[in-house]
């Protein structure tokens, strides 16, 4: 590689969005409303280290409607950003695992166990 | 008091992020962030530049000309121990943190909930206190159209894997819409080896997208539409009809016919009844007409429409068709129209993303600093060594190379989980 490359996502994820009509709409246990999973996501990923974190309302659906959240990483090839990234991509998405665990998802549930991931109130 | 400048206090000149290895921050993490924000405003890749906007009506990079000289200017100040706080596009705060913290956060367009509506916030941002972020605007990664083929590329993957064995081959796909999102359809559909019957009252719309070769062929006769997708399912052939015409028109003509698709969705703007969606029964030039001199009535015909399509839709569903909804909100629109139950239709999210979203899977992506296409090629190398053996994964990379321009920073997208995600960004 010439120059580092950054690794982001859109907001639109497995555990980084509230939005009733369209990425939550319809959840198991009737969560669909809950924000505060988007904003435990960027915090989650502000403590693992992600070059840039936001935390957005509205997008997608509108204002009133959604609220969401994102991470940039840059990788540099630095030992230091080597661990951050192994640790911002492994719980970014770890956390729609537990987000969809909590609602109640068998897939989630059973893709947890496999995978290791700690759930203070197992199912 | 110091008079604030406006926007016209500057003159607008194209921005793109600056290609190379040579920097004017004071570490990658600051000069990526300034790269990926300018990359934003490249006019290759911005809906509307001149005004910050990236995509998505009006999502934008930063609240005005003078925040992003601001965001410019701190970025490039920035220590490697320092944080800036960006408030709604404006630079608001540097902070000592530490070496291995961000080097930015961002809040974008957030109210108290009892204040969380356009009209209330359409006022703040008139007294530019708050700025619409969309989703990657205001956080500094929009790629372009990749993202949106990506997304809609792997709904109908995901859909052909439930209902059709993992491939759309031989299986035709009706629609409708063929704009800035909606345009993804056809290019998403033939990557699945699928045949699309697309929808759109706007010629100049469908050209478009076969000049970028996203779509195959336009006509605007019903009966050479249909001969061109039947001779194409027969032999098994991808292939993209854009169909000159109205949704609400001709997918009762089908019912009528009998005619119903494998696979049923839409992406017409059924969300807007006034600026969006067109009305049936009329030119399209009288429906421009009519919505410019007579919008009460304009929004009346559209509700008409959209409930008359519905009803094709439901009656297609009920006759076999895979159906879903895309998000454009028809089903909610329908029923406002007085349609009982257009929700026996369902979402795509619960429907096709949900179960990818309890395996830790969506929409991964990544750009290259240097501006080489090389540097892309090469992920896309190393992408297929550790995924190949995934069919859906091996098609996207080979005809995303082959179909899909960069725009700005060349760059790649894909959906990997947990467990894929780090492994290949440690790569």
């Amino acid at each position: 590689m010439k120059a580092p490359v950054v690794i982001g996502r859109d907001h639109l994820d497995t555990g980084s969005v509230a939005s009733p009509y369209r990425e939550t709409e319809g959840m198991l246990d009737g969560s669909d409303a809950i924000a505060d999973w988007p904003i435990l996501n960027g915090l989650l990923n502000t403590a693992s280290g992600a070059s840039w974190i936001s935390i957005h309302h509205g997008g997608g659906v509108g204002i009133g409607y959604s609220i969401h959240a994102g991470q940039v990483l840059v990788c540099d090839g630095t030992e230091d950003m080597d661990s951050r990234i192994e640790r911002v991509l492994t719980n970014d998405p770890g956390i729609g695992i537990a987000r969809h665990y909590d609602a109640g998802y068998q897939k989630a549930i059973e893709i947890a166990r496999k995978k290791g991931i700690k759930i203070p109130m197992e199912k | 008091m110091k008079k604030t400048k406006t926007m016209k206090d500057y003159v607008y000149k194209p921005i793109s992020a600056p290609r190379g290895t040579e920097i004017t921050c004071k570490g990658w993490q600051q000069e990526a962030a300034l790269r990926m924000l300018q990359n934003n405003l490249d006019p290759d890749v911005a809906e509307r530049p001149e005004e910050l906007i990236v995509y998505g009506g009006s999502g934008r990079a930063a609240r005005n000309w003078e925040c992003y000289r601001a965001i410019v200017k701190s970025l490039r100040e920035l220590e490697n121990d320092e944080t800036l706080l960006i408030q709604s596009g404006k630079p608001v705060g540097v902070f000592k943190t530490f070496e291995y913290a961000p080097r930015v956060l961002i809040a974008n367009s957030l109210l108290v909930p009892a204040w969380a509506n356009w009209d209330y916030f359409r006022k703040l941002e008139a007294l530019g206190l708050i700025m619409y972020g969309q989703m990657t605007a205001g956080s500094w990664i929009y790629i372009g159209t990749q993202g949106i083929i990506q997304g809609t590329y792997e709904t109908l993957a995901v859909c052909a894997k439930k209902h059709f064995g993992g491939t759309l081959k031989g299986k035709w796909v009706l629609t409708g819409g063929m704009g800035a999102m909606s345009g993804a359809q056809p290019l998403a559909v033939t990557m699945n080896e699928g045949v699309l019957l697309d929808i759109e009252v706007d010629p100049a719309r469908i050209k478009r997208r076969i000049d970028q070769g996203f779509c195959d062929i336009m006509v605007d006769d019903l009966d050479q539409a249909l001969k061109l997708v039947f001779d194409a399912v027969k032999q098994k052939k991808p292939l993209s009809v854009g169909l000159v015409g109205n949704t609400s028109d001709i997918e009762p003509e089908l019912v009528r016919r009998g005619i119903i698709p494998d696979v049923l969705t839409d992406q017409t703007s059924a969300h807007d009844e006034l600026n969006g969606y067109v009305p049936g029964g009329m030119s399209l030039e009288q429906a421009l007409h009519l919505r410019s001199t007579n919008p009460e009535e304009y929004k009346k015909r559209a509700l008409e429409s959209i409930a008359r399509q519905m009803e094709a839709m439901l009656e297609m569903q009920k006759r076999g068709a895979v159906a879903f909804d895309y998000g454009n909100n028809i089903r909610g629109q329908a029923k406002r129209a007085g349609v009982e139950n257009p929700f026996v239709i369902p979402g795509f999210v619960p429907e096709y993303i949900r179960p990818l979203f309890c395996e830790g899977k969506g929409p991964f992506r990544w750009a290259a600093l240097s501006g080489d296409k090389e540097d892309i090629y090469k992920t896309d190398k190393e992408v297929l060594k550790m995924f190949g053996d995934d069919p859906a994964i091996r098609r996207w990379i080979e005809l995303a190379q082959k179909k899909i321009p960069f725009q700005g920073l060349p760059a790649r997208i894909m959906w990997l989980g947990y467990g894929e995600r780090d492994k290949l960004g440690l790569k």
